[in-house]
């Protein structure tokens, strides 16, 4: 653009020589719209008499999208515009001074030209970069050679969470762990100091920090960058976190094989296709006695015995061919191994087969199976000792396979208690034999069996063949028999022992009725069970808290501070108190306090139970009552009884005293009248008078048996040991002593002892004795025995005479007071005598019948308990 | 030497009557001094009473005690005799119908000489009487009265 019409004809032909096409304008307006049309490489400009004119377009056009990039060469006046030249020259790119050689124009174009071709190529490649790093898969950061970020990409944002704008214009060591950031620092200036692309700290594990403090591993590559800002550092920095977890994870189980194989039982050792060993495990180094550096590299076959190798690298090779990766050797076959020492062992051996860049490898696996033939054997032994133990233990065992519970063996215990026979249950099921009370319950048990292995001391209860159910305890184990599942199973019979729980747990519960109350030392109850509830009336909630001798109105039978000093001391107290029941009524309880502890052994609270006896103090004191009125029912008895004996022995010494005056009178009298008036009396007068006295004398005589009579009755007994056979000869001798002119044999016993009574016994025995004495009167020969016999294990006395007998029609009216069989004119008698004997007998806890016949002679039976002195200490004490 | 006498201590005439028949028909001739009641046989005994004056050092040979007596018995007068420094050597004869037992033993523990049951028939009492007399009046020894 020029207002000079000729100057710009002149650069017009200056610029078209050298080979541009030139355009011109004569002002601002004009050249604005043609470079908005024509996209020029390059505006020049006249700087006319208006130069704003030319800053205006200079203006417009940086300011135009299209054309901002265009270089514009001002021609400015030397003489007149050099003042403004640096006003321009900010505006536009660059200025010729007019006048200007041409050469001088042209090169300036060129250049400029050029210039903008270099920058525009520039901005291209930037931009191209620019993509290249926001594209990129990893995290991109560029850095100056301060340190401060210059660029960052996304990755950079999303792997440290930091937004671009957070990032640009800050350290580097903002991305950098704090420990690390001294370090880096210095790095820093080191890398730029030999600035070449590298990865950063070879050998080390960098970390980045993100904006929320975590750090996470990762690898960095570092690049020098020249730029027009000076050398810059582009950084790419990669997470490396799941790679480090994979590779860890990788090392691991790499260390675990290695571990495995290394620490494995089993010796393994691998070899390549030529069957050279590379790998020889520990357990194979001990297997073999030979170190794993003498091993490798050999062949495989330096441990197989020589007369196998051939045929063992044969097979070897065929394994090779075949598709498998696994089999065992040999099949049943045994295979022997080679130990360096040469001896020969039996193994159990697998081997596999593995493909590996074209190379195969083969791993052994063996076992020394010499020990276990060993084994076996201790297990045959061992085997046989358990079938002993099995069937000889006191505790029922079976075994059954575990599915369906068909039995393989029972012991002896088992056969016993169930009662079924061997044969009734080998080969049958449980279910057949019904010993199960429901299918459900094996079920359940072998469901427990099979989820923890094994039973111990459940519960159980089975069907006995009787049909009963019995409870045992039960222990079983799974077993493997012949390949299959057994339950092996122990039954201890708890049956009776469960009988004695129930009752105890009856008794438990009963004792759960029993009320208890628990307070604490101030009184307060904190315990009130429903026993109390029920005997009380008030319910749980009402009580506690309540203070326990306020609530029941508690009447000690002492002191309570004696009572409590007495818990305090023992640690419980029992006794009797009274309480008041919610409804008023009194009742009387047998109390037990107990003192409880804590753990330290302080005192912490008091345990009361309370068992109303109120029914039994009522029973006890009617008891008591009766039991008093008893006594003096008995007292006032005793007394009357007493009185009673005191009047008959008065009535007995009267009788005795003053019955037997008079009669000793009559006869006196009579004697007196026959001796002193004999001769005034005849015959007939005298019998009467002897009559008389006669008469007085048999008085006498019943007297006196009626006294014994009673006295036998009412003495008290004394025993001691008495010889009935010396008493016997005793009356004997003294009946032969009065009655002289009498010829009786008699016949007594030897030896007959007896406890009792002496003096009953002897006016007993006299009464028998005197009887057959007086009854035998009229024979010639009269026998009289006296001894003993047994009948049924008892000792029965008789005494036995040939008199005159008795009619046994009358024998019960025999042992009556005043019962005669016999006139007084045949035999003289009072009839007192057989019933003083009953009496006496009875009073020996005896029993006495007699046997007789008519003039054939009587025979008098009698038994006497061995009465001792206990009988005499019993009436003692009821008189007492 | 004039023979000693016999006291009877008897309430009932009918036996004193027998009693002195008795003792006659066995010869002995001792004066038979009777009381009727046990406190005339201790105001004999000890001189009290009616028989206030008595010669003190006059004592029976024999006292034929019955049991039975009125006011004092004749438990009671064996007790008296054997307490009294006087009397505790006198020979005494319990003379009696009773045949009780009781009788017997607390006789024998108050320190009887002798304790004879008076038979009813006569023949016996007789018979009683003659030895009571031959005994105590002929062969027995009384202790000297110092």
């Amino acid at each position: 653009m020029s207002e000079n019409r000729r100057q710009l004809g002149q650069m017009r032909l200056l610029l078209e020589r050298a080979g541009y096409t030139v355009l011109t304008a004569a002002d601002a307006g004009a050249a604005f719209a043609l470079a908005q049309g024509e996209s020029p490489d390059i505006i020049i400009s006249e700087v006319g008499a208006q130069p704003m004119g030319s800053i205006d377009i200079c203006r417009r056009m940086r300011a135009h999208a299209g054309l901002g990039a265009t270089p514009i060469l001002l021609i400015i006046d030397r003489h007149h515009q050099a003042r403004l030249a640096a006003e321009l020259q900010a505006e536009a790119d660059d200025y010729l001074e007019a006048p200007f050689e041409a050469l001088h124009l042209v090169t300036k174009v060129a250049q400029l030209i050029e210039r903008r071709r270099t920058r525009e190529a520039v901005g291209a490649s930037e931009a191209r970069f620019h993509q290249v790093i926001e594209r990129a898969p990893n995290g991109m950061v560029m850095v100056d050679s301060e340190g401060k970020i210059a660029l960052v990409n996304t990755q950079i944002e999303n792997l440290f969470g930091y937004s671009r704008d957070e990032l640009i214009g800050e350290s580097i060591e903002k991305l950098v762990p704090a420990r690390f950031r001294s370090g880096h620092t210095a790095y820093r200036s080191s890398f730029l100091s030999a600035p070449t692309a590298r990865p950063m700290g070879a050998g080390r594990d960098l970390y980045g920090l993100r904006k929320d403090g975590s750090e996470f591993p990762v690898e960095i590559g570092l690049n020098p960058l020249e730029t027009e800002q000076g050398m810059m550092v582009l950084g790419t920095i990669v997470d490396i976190t799941e790679r480090k977890r994979i590779e860890e994870t990788l090392r691991s189980s790499q260390e675990q094989l290695a571990g495995i194989i290394r620490s494995a039982m089993d010796a393994i050792i691998t070899a390549d296709g030529e069957q050279r060993i590379i790998l020889f495990n520990a357990a194979a180094e001990r297997m073999f006695r030979c170190p794993a550096s003498s091993a490798l590299g050999q062949p495989l076959d330096r441990f197989i015995p020589a007369r196998f190798r051939a045929k063992h690298a044969d097979h070897i090779r065929a394994f090779g061919q075949t598709g498998t990766t696994t089999r065992a050797m040999a099949g049943s076959r045994a295979v022997y191994g080679l130990r360096a020492d040469g001896q020969e062992f039996p193994i159990e051996a697998s081997i596999s087969q593995l493909e590996s860049d074209h190379q195969k490898f083969y791993t052994v696996i063996m076992r020394d199976i010499s020990e276990r033939d060993h084994t076996m054997q201790a297990l045959r032994a061992s085997e046989a000792r358990f079938s002993i133990a099995f069937n000889a233990s006191p505790i029922s065992s079976v075994i059954a396979t575990l599915d369906e519970g068909r039995y393989v063996a029972a012991n002896d215990t088992f056969l016993s208690l169930t009662g079924y026979s061997r044969e009734e249950v080998i080969g049958r099921t449980s279910a057949d034999l019904g010993i199960w009370p429901t299918p459900q319950a094996r079920a359940e048990a072998v469901a427990w069996l099979q989820r923890e292995g094994r039973i111990r001391n459940r519960e159980t209860r089975y069907r006995m063949k009787g049909g009963e159910l019995r409870t045992f305890l039960t222990s079983a184990e799974i077993i493997e028999l012949d390949g299959k599942p057994h339950m092996i199973t122990a039954s201890i019979d708890i049956t009776e022992r469960k009988r004695a729980e129930e009752v105890l747990r009856e008794q438990a519960q009963m004792l759960d009725l029993a009320p208890v109350l628990i307070r604490d030392l101030e009184g307060h109850l904190m315990f009130w069970n429903t026993g109390a509830e029920q005997m009380y009336g008030w319910a749980e909630h009402e009580a506690i808290a309540q203070v326990s001798h306020d609530l029941l109105r508690t009447e000690f039978p002492q002191p309570l501070e004696e009572i409590n000093a007495a818990v305090f001391v023992a640690g419980h107290w029992e006794g009797e108190m009274v309480h008041t029941r919610r409804d008023g009524g009194r009742i009387v309880v047998a109390s037990h306090w107990m003192l409880h502890k804590n753990e330290q052994g302080e005192p912490t609270a008091i345990v009361e139970v309370n068992n109303d006896i109120t029914e039994r103090k009522h029973i006890e004191e009617e008891v008591r009552r009766l039991n008093e009125e008893l006594e003096q029912r008995v007292a006032e008895r005793t007394a009357q009884l007493q009185a009673a004996n005191r009047e008959l022995e008065a009535f007995s010494y009267s009788v005795s005293h003053d019955l037997r005056a008079p009669l000793r009178h009559i006869n006196g009298f009579s004697q007196a009248l026959l001796e002193d008036y004999a001769d005034r009396l005849d015959d007939e007068g005298k019998g009467y008078l002897q009559e008389v006295r006669d008469a007085s004398r048999e008085m006498a005589q019943l007297i006196d048996d009626l006294l014994q009579l009673a006295r036998v009755t009412r003495s008290e007994m004394r025993s001691e040991t008495v010889s009935l056979s010396e008493v016997a000869h005793a009356v004997i001798a003294d009946l032969r002593k009065r009655d002289a002119g009498r010829n009786v044999r008699v016949q007594i016993a030897d030896g007959l002892v007896t406890h009792g009574d002496k003096r009953l016994l002897q006016v007993m025995l006299s009464n028998l004795l005197g009887n057959a004495w007086k009854f035998t009167a009229r024979r010639e020969q009269a026998e009289i025995t006296f001894e003993q016999t047994r009948q049924a294990g008892e000792a029965v006395y008789f005494v036995r005479d040939n008199g005159a007998g008795f009619d046994m029609a009358y024998v019960n009216k025999l042992f009556g007071a005043f019962q005669r069989l016999h006139s007084g004119k045949e035999f003289e008698g009072t009839g007192i005598g057989l019933a003083t004997v009953q009496r006496i007998v009875r009073r020996h806890g005896g029993r006495v019948w007699a046997e007789g016949q008519v003039n054939a002679g009587a025979t008098f039976y009698f038994t006497l308990a061995d009465f001792r002195e206990h009988k005499h200490g019993e009436e003692s004490d009821l008189n007492g | 030497m004039e023979k000693k006498v016999i006291l009877m201590v008897e309430d009932n005439p009918k036996d004193e009557a027998l009693t002195l028949r008795a003792l006659r028909k066995s010869n002995i001739a001792n004066e038979v001094v009777v009381t009727r009641d046990g406190v005339e046989a201790l105001d004999y005994l000890f001189a009290t009473g009616s028989y206030n004056g008595r010669d003190l050092r006059e004592m029976p040979q024999v006292v034929l005690l019955d049991l039975k007596l009125p006011k004092v018995d004749g438990l009671q007068v064996l007790e008296a005799i054997r307490a009294d420094e006087r009397t505790r050597r006198l020979p005494v004869v319990i003379f009696t119908s009773s045949g009780e037992e009781e009788d017997l033993v607390k006789s024998y523990n108050l320190g009887a000489n002798s304790y004879v049951r008076k038979p009813v028939d006569f023949e016996q009492f007789l018979e009683a009487t003659r030895q009571l007399g031959l005994y105590w009046l002929v062969l027995n020894q009384v202790a000297p009265n110092e």
